[in-house]
């Protein structure tokens, strides 16, 4: 059940509507209606992935408990172990088995050696890098003891499966959204309506623009061999912006939806092509998975406390897992190697984590250098989708090849309306970049905003065609 | 909580308020609208008809075929035509290809993303009652109704007609007559049947046809070897069959399939570009002129 699909439509006033009547003091009752709702919307895609959440969900519980309750280290150590065996085996059987047979047998293959692989057809359960991940940092905080263990299973188990960010984040901590789960929600007016203009802007987002994209993005990368360098080049770019309208406009509706039933989820995307530069870009995109990834990887390996050189390594070592986590190809550890090699130059220049601050504060229009820096930052990461979005490493090798050709034509104007889209967004988003969200519009007068979502809406309406999947739900 | 539930309430209702009036305005602008077809000679069917037969070379023609056009929608087009054009028609040529009778034909109202393309054509002339009776995705079907006649007032509704004739550019080295062969033919690598629904449509056109005193004629438009030939046996089978029944119904067949042109003349494997088009057009226009059945070999 997509967001942005009639049977959500029907879906989500019906859970409202119920949760709220069984009223803030009855959290527990609110907490199982939760619960039940969620299951049924995992459920929607197939009923199988059920029992893989419930098995999950049972095991960080139960392995919650005994960390919770044990003093002693050894069992506590072995107890996280089995979290991570449990939890990353199976995302790594049901993400990676075919991958891994493969490129096992593809090495060997090398050496003389033909191993008969046996590739297992198995599918791909929606959004498990998503709850495997959020699960993991419930088990490894507790051994940490930055959080205590849920005592209420229905909290826990509501916790993971929450729908409005299930199958494709913010991937939330457990010491921020669970506590929301075990103490009691009150319906906050202005909250609940900054969420629906949230739900808006996402579903604008993904609608209008995403999709629209799509189509051009489908036909180039399909057609790459026949396309002009302009062309290629466009069609990455698209690419690039597909991605972001596809993922940071489910993560608005995601946090939107949260809003509704009373809920505070975290950031996921802080208008990132006004970068400055590649650090800066990642600090303001799928900042839920960057910080998971600092939190529980670069800061164990021991982050930037030995020297450049190490933390040179951790960095790369973050990059790679982070492309490894977006998909089972080659394709993907190449994307993340690239953007992970991209940020040696600023660490070995001290340069990472120079702006703090969103570009050009308290000025209309940025500086001719702050423009350049930007639209580097934004061709480097168009140059990266390429990888992102070929399906093997020979279709990638041989779009850029296409590009380097530097072959001209006028076909690249075909899709003009589609730049013409990005401006938009970008010009929509550049006034509101200080902001929450691009549709945070409270200080404006009431008829002016109800003309503004009058606008949204009806673009929504508009572009509403055939449902396109969520490009994350594949991660 | 119930100053939200209310505003959410009375945005909804706007929305639906405005969503209706616009329903309203358009059905009143469909009802009342000028149909753009003034030739007696419609040139109907999919887009090997739309790229291949160029109204410019046959007399008194108008050629309102659209890509992906079934037997299902020619019938009703041609019925609506019927009942709400003013001029007389007198002749339909309709394409008559492997393609026309295949099961493909079948998905394009089923699966959701091709019925939304398709039902933007033929909504003001298809019912839901109808489009139902063969089976129609439901969710496509509400898109398509809010999408073309929910959100504005438009006083035009004639999409089923079409843009007319459209001239292609040769451009065989960019297609690949598997893919296509396989995009027509074949599901998930297993041939696909035959549309027994469009070869019942096919009945429909030509007994309404001759209720009307419309001569009807199939026309087979000249496609590279490469892609014929792949076509599976058992739908040409098929085509044979149907082909036959045509025969005995003295429905005259132009059957251009296997003539051999240049591959300038050609779009892609199964599709003529302007050139390909003028050429076969004459024919068509001169085999029109003489009244007898022509089969070009070469």
């Amino acid at each position: 059940m997509l967001f942005n699909s009639f049977d959500f439509a029907i879906f989500l006033p019906i859970v409202f509507s119920i949760y709220w009547a069984i009223g803030s003091e009855r959290v527990k009752a609110q907490n199982l209606f939760l619960l039940f709702a969620s299951y049924f919307f995992y459920g929607t895609w197939d009923w199988r992935f059920l029992i893989l959440i419930f098995f999950s969900s049972a095991a960080d519980f139960f392995i919650g408990q005994w960390l919770q309750k044990s003093n002693e280290e050894s069992f506590r150590k072995k107890l996280l172990w089995i979290s991570l065996g449990l939890n990353l085996g199976l995302l790594g059987f049901f993400k990676y088995f075919n991958f891994f047979i493969d490129s096992f047998a593809y090495t060997f293959s090398f050496l003389g050696v033909t191993l008969d692989a046996t590739r297992l057809n198995i599918l791909l359960p929606v959004g498990i890098s998503f709850y495997t991940f959020q699960t993991l940092s419930y088990t490894i905080d507790i051994y940490r003891r930055k959080i205590k263990a849920c005592d209420d299973p229905i909290a826990f188990f509501s916790y993971v499966s929450f729908f409005p960010q299930l199958v494709a984040g913010p991937i939330e901590r457990a010491k921020n959204l669970l506590p929301q789960f075990v103490g009691r929600r009150v319906f906050d007016y202005s909250k609940a309506v900054d969420g629906v203009r949230q739900i808006i802007w996402g579903l604008f987002k993904k609608v209008v623009i995403a999709d629209n994209c799509s189509k051009a993005v489908n036909v180039i990368f399909l057609n790459y061999q026949y396309e002009d360098s302009l062309t290629l080049c466009l069609g990455a770019f698209l690419f690039l912006f597909q991605v972001y309208c596809d993922f940071s406009g489910y993560s608005d509706m995601a946090i939107g939806l949260g809003r509704l039933f009373g809920f505070h989820l975290m950031k996921n995307f802080d208008f990132p092509f006004f970068s400055r530069d590649l650090p800066e870009f990642w600090k303001k995109w799928h900042i839920s998975l960057t910080s998971w990834f600092v939190d529980y990887i670069y800061i164990p390996l021991g982050g930037s406390r030995n020297g450049l050189n190490s933390k040179i390594r951790n960095v790369l070592i973050i990059f790679l897992v982070s492309g490894l986590w977006h998909g089972a190809n080659w394709t993907f550890v190449l994307w993340g190697a690239l953007c992970g090699l991209a940020q040696v130059p600023y660490l070995l220049l001290g340069r990472n984590g120079r702006y703090d601050s969103y570009v050009a504060q308290g000025k209309y229009l940025p500086g001719l250098k702050e423009l350049f820096q930007m639209l580097g930052v934004v061709a480097f990461m168009s140059f990266s989708m390429i990888f992102f979005r070929s399906p093997n490493i020979t279709i990638a090798w041989s779009y850029l090849i296409g590009i380097l050709d530097f072959d001209f034509s006028l076909a690249v104007l075909q899709h003009a309306q589609y730049v013409l889209l990005i401006l938009v967004l970008l010009t929509w988003e550049w006034i509101f970049r200080s902001k929450e969200h691009g549709l945070e519009i409270s200080h404006l007068n009431q008829k002016l905003r109800w003309s503004i979502y009058a606008v949204f809406v009806w673009l929504v309406l508009f572009n509403f065609g055939s449902n396109q999947e969520y490009i994350y739900f594949q991660f | 909580m119930k100053k939200f539930v209310r505003k959410i309430i009375i945005a909804f209702l706007l929305l639906v308020a405005f969503l209706l009036a616009n329903y309203a305005i358009n059905s009143y602008f469909i009802r009342h609208q000028e149909i753009r077809v003034d030739r007696t000679v419609l040139l109907m069917g999919g887009s090997h008809i739309k790229s291949g037969l160029n109204p410019k070379y046959i007399d008194n023609s108008q050629n309102i075929a659209l890509p992906g056009e079934t037997y299902f929608d020619t019938y009703y087009k041609l019925k609506y035509l019927v009942s709400n054009s003013s001029n007389h028609i007198s002749k339909v040529l309709f394409g008559f290809g492997y393609n026309n009778i295949c099961g493909l034909n079948d998905d394009k109202y089923v699966e959701e993303a091709m019925s939304i393309e398709y039902l933007e054509r033929i909504y003001p002339i298809i019912s839901y009652d109808i489009l139902n009776t063969v089976g129609v995705n439901k969710i496509g079907y509400l898109k398509t109704i809010i999408g073309k006649m929910c959100l504005y007032p438009s006083l035009v509704h004639d999409g089923f007609i079409g843009e007319g004739f459209h001239g292609r550019s040769p451009n065989l080295k960019k297609s690949d007559a598997a893919k296509r062969v396989k995009h027509h033919y074949y599901k998930e690598d297993e041939i696909r049947e035959e549309s027994r629904r469009d070869i019942r449509y096919l009945d429909s056109i030509i007994s309404f046809a001759s209720r009307h005193d419309i001569e009807v004629v199939a026309v087979n438009i000249p496609q590279r070897k490469e892609y014929y030939s792949a076509v599976p046996q058992s739908l040409k089978q098929k085509y044979s069959e149907v082909r036959s029944s045509l025969i005995e119904k003295n429905i005259r067949i132009i059957d251009l399939l296997e003539m051999e042109l240049d591959s300038s003349s050609f779009a892609n494997h199964d599709h003529l570009s302007s050139e390909g088009a003028k050429i076969v057009s004459e024919i068509v226009s001169d085999s029109l002129a003489h009244w007898e059945s022509i089969k070009i070999t070469n």
